[in-house]
């Protein structure tokens, strides 16, 4: 899985995908930093829905 | 709200009116976010939906790639002017002062361009280019690419 999630949940979740930081998750969603441009993130739609899933699973939605 | 407004190589996609990035006529999304912003879940899955339904659209025709090759090469050589813009004056970019530096930039792929796009707006910022000389650059492209 290119999704990967780090740190813990008394600090926050970091996401990078395929290997590339690209933001970190808050209780609103996927908070993305702006990313250098030559810096390329190309996260797949099955990328967006894990993030999604796991942004729902952090905040107890799921 | 998430939108997706369209332009030549795919579509942008803004969140709540700021843009985060773009998904080319490949089907590819791209993250380019220029400030903080933040995608609720829904919205992920909104632009996740948006990226497979652009899959499998038809790449640009011809006229829109020959204008992607020419703006390659001038937005290359923008790129290549940018650490010495503070030696330029502002007529610098008038028509018969801006040569073109004829393969001097390899296309690499159609996507591609959408990154080089970018790149010249981070140029145009930093050399302050009027909105003259913007159009002037562009207008530039489009008659090139219409003469070909």
């Amino acid at each position: 899985m290119p999704v990967k999630y780090f740190g813990e949940p008394a600090t926050g979740f970091g996401v990078s995908v395929n290997g590339q930081p690209i933001g970190n998750i808050s209780k609103e969603g996927l908070c993305i930093d702006p990313v250098v441009l030559m810096n390329r993130v190309n996260p797949s739609a099955d990328d967006l829905r894990d993030i999604a899933s796991k942004i729902d699973e952090v905040v107890g939605r799921k | 709200m998430v939108e997706f407004p369209s332009f030549v190589e795919g579509f942008d996609v803004v969140v709540n009116g700021k843009r985060v990035g773009s998904i080319t006529t490949g089907g590819v999304f791209t993250v380019l976010a220029e400030m903080n912003v933040t995608i609720s879940p829904a919205h992920l899955r909104s632009i996740a939906r948006k990226t497979e339904d652009v899959q499998g659209v038809p790449t640009s025709n011809q006229y829109e790639k020959s204008i992607g090759r020419y703006e390659l090469e001038v937005l290359g050589y923008l790129t290549w002017l940018q650490p010495f813009s503070q030696f330029f004056g502002g007529d610098f970019f008038t028509t018969e002062k801006m040569p073109v530096i004829q393969h001097a930039l390899k296309p690499a792929d159609y996507d591609q361009l959408l990154l080089w796009r970018l790149q010249l707006r981070a140029v145009e910022r930093v050399l302050n280019l009027s909105d003259d000389e913007v159009l002037q650059i562009r207008a530039g492209c489009l008659r090139r690419a219409g003469a070909q």
